[in-house]
């Protein structure tokens, strides 16, 4: 066959079709023209009703919700200032971790078999996490815990799909007990008050774990164990000042925390003895010139005022205030190091992959690395990966009666590994053995 | 022995929290025979009530004395138009059925009123410790009193005789069954009521 180009209309149509086979051609060849991909669903678990809403869960939800919003329109600080997760929107959904254990676990099926999220980003509650895991290993289900605080999730076995950025419960107290010999190194006799529940049980644990370790002549004066919420703290607060106790140590969070403040300060109780607040941070903004100055206060991680002074820190501080009106507190930093987490993996494995990644492959993507939150480093170095370690930090309460605000002085950092047990060593072992291997420089 | 004294003095105190806490119910009980379940609403209502208007009182740096009037008049308004509300809306139109059916009624009252405090109040705690501070406080030895749980104590120890004698004369003013005080149905009344059906 021969071509006349004489005949204008057939060039015409010849190079029309060239044109369409070369644009074919090179749709073939390059990459799609930018779609924009499909959403990533993600499920949010936190407590949006009860006692803990207001002081965790609430604050939690807002931490996901503003982070969600900047990584969806992109306006994050570097090196989150690509859009979503590897290019794509996140939806979330927000669920209540309110009810039962068998509820909890109802809504986590739900959220992973019926609405098919991607990954689950949630959990207050140390029970929710222990009845939650097994699921998402059945399951095959991404799933990260922003906040509860047992060790024993990964201590128990090995896991592959569950992870937690925030740094375990083990840290606040090796912390407290470095903190308060620091500060009070002639203690010889301390008491502990704390809730009669696996949380003040296990603090208060770790505490005189530690202080055994730290301060081997130091001896336990009161245990105190009232009921969850009991609110009425005066016959403890009458043995605590018939003691001869040198220093207090506390669990105590939200409602509790505060009645037991209020009649304590009433009572003169922290004129006797320096207190330690292990989650006094996510009370202190609501406090202010009611918590009594000199008190010993811990955010779970260098969260909140204990956060170091970096531009992520002050862009987070500064997107929650203006949506919120208040100051984010250890929730809010541990749900917005749990979500940068995800998206470090997330990014990570689709780079490697080049389209939307698989759970399997997120997950691959996630062991072990290391990034940086609003509340600093985070390494996911414990537990094969899986748990993440942090420095902590404690400081001395005082409210500024210039500025009317308050403020954490004397803040002491004690580095990750300082405060954590190495990899593979379970964290009640590591105290009961002398915390061996702790680097605290 | 400060052991003992502090004991004792914990133990009339938390007897004198609870007491207070329970009057009103044995109140409604003794004069007007209803078992009113929504009593724990009742007083959620009058201390989250207090505790806002005592802080709103206290953060003005008005006197502390006006504070516990202040405190104790709020919590009383709230009881008077809670408590007409109920009664008026609601209680009147069941006297006279039988216990059970009171006690379902304000059973339901009281799972409502829940959700109204959370839909007044939000789900956070509130603490009214302005008064226990302004209070001040006594020391015995080492142990250190309240003098706001003290004047709890007094008040407990005032009241209970005072309810104790209107109970008494109560009960003996509604005692003709002629009364013309709508009553619910006396027990007697009931048990054979529930045993005809």
């Amino acid at each position: 066959m021969t071509f006349h180009f004489g005949n204008p209309p057939r060039v015409a149509a010849l190079a029309a079709m060239a044109t369409v086979a070369s644009v074919a051609v090179a749709a073939a060849q390059q990459p799609a023209p930018r779609q924009p991909p499909g959403p990533v669903r993600l499920g949010i678990v936190s407590f949006l009703s009860g006692p803990a809403a207001s002081p965790f869960g609430v604050p939690g939800r807002n931490g996901a919700e503003i982070v969600i919003e900047a990584l969806n329109a992109g306006t994050a600080p570097a090196p989150y200032n690509t859009v979503g997760l590897g290019g794509a929107k996140i939806e979330a959904k927000y669920v209540d971790e309110a009810g039962s254990t068998a509820q909890v676990v109802t809504e986590f099926r739900n959220l992973v078999q019926r609405d098919q999220v991607d990954a689950v980003v949630g959990y207050i509650s140390s029970g929710s996490c222990l009845a939650v895991t097994p699921v998402a290993e059945e399951l095959k289900a991404l799933t990260v815990y922003f906040d509860c605080g047992t060790p024993r999730i990964f201590e128990e076995t090995a896991r592959k799909y569950v992870f937690r950025a925030s740094p375990h419960a083990t840290m606040d107290n090796v912390g407290a007990a470095r903190y308060l010999l620091a500060k009070h190194k002639d203690v010889a006799l301390y008491s502990g008050i704390n809730q009669n529940y696996a949380w003040g049980q296990d603090s208060w644990r770790d505490f005189v774990g530690a202080m055994k370790v730290l301060a081997p002549k130091a001896a336990v004066d009161k245990e105190l164990f009232p009921k969850l919420f009991a609110g009425e703290y005066g016959a403890e607060i009458s043995t605590l000042l018939t003691s001869k106790s040198q220093a207090l140590h506390t669990s105590f969070w939200d409602g509790d925390l505060e009645g037991f403040v209020y009649q304590g300060q009433a009572r003169g109780l922290d004129k006797r003895m320096p207190i330690i607040y292990t989650t006094g941070e996510a009370s202190m903004w609501r406090l202010r010139d009611k918590m009594p100055d000199d008190t010993i206060i811990g955010g779970r991680g260098p969260n909140g005022p204990l956060a170091p002074d970096t531009e992520l820190n002050r862009w987070f501080q500064k997107i929650y205030v203006d949506r919120y009106g208040t100051p984010p507190t250890y929730p809010s930093y541990q749900m917005a190091l749990s979500v940068l987490g995800l998206k470090v993996a997330w990014d990570k494995a689709q780079k490697a992959k080049g389209g939307k990644p698989t759970t399997d492959e997120v997950v691959q993507a996630f062991e072990g690395i290391e990034y940086d939150g609003p509340s600093g480093h985070v390494k996911l170095a414990l537990s094969n990966g899986h748990q993440g370690i942090q420095e902590t930090a404690y400081g001395t309460y005082r409210f500024n009666k210039q500025t009317k605000q308050p403020e954490l002085v004397d803040v002491m950092r004690f580095p990750a590994e300082c405060v954590n047990p190495p990899n593979g060593i379970n964290a009640d072992d590591w105290i009961k053995d002398g915390m061996k291997g702790a680097k605290c420089k | 022995m400060l052991t003992a004294f502090a004991i004792l003095t914990d133990g009339l105190v938390y007897a004198a929290y609870l007491f207070l806490v329970a009057v009103g119910l044995t109140l409604i009980f003794g004069v007007m025979k209803i078992l009113n379940v929504t009593h724990g609403s009742f007083y959620a209502f009058g201390a989250y009530g207090a505790a806002t208007a005592v802080g709103i009182y206290f953060e003005r740096g008005l006197p502390a004395a006006g504070g516990f009037l202040f405190m104790i008049l709020v919590a009383m308004a709230i009881g008077l138009v809670l408590g007409a509300i109920l009664e008026r809306g609601i209680l009147r139109f069941v006297y006279g059925k039988d216990e059970v059916v009171i006690v379902l009624v304000t059973y339901a009252t009281f799972l409502m009123l829940e959700d109204v405090i959370a839909l007044i109040w939000g789900r956070q705690s509130y603490a009214a410790w302005q008064p226990m501070v302004a209070a001040g406080s006594v020391e015995i030895g080492d142990l250190v009193l309240s003098n706001y749980d003290i004047v709890l104590v007094a008040l407990a120890a005032g009241v209970a005789p005072a309810i104790g004698r209107s109970n008494t004369r109560a009960t003996a003013a509604c005692s003709p069954p002629s009364s013309s005080i709508a009553r619910p149905r006396r027990p007697s009344a009931s048990t054979s009521r529930w045993s005809t059906r």
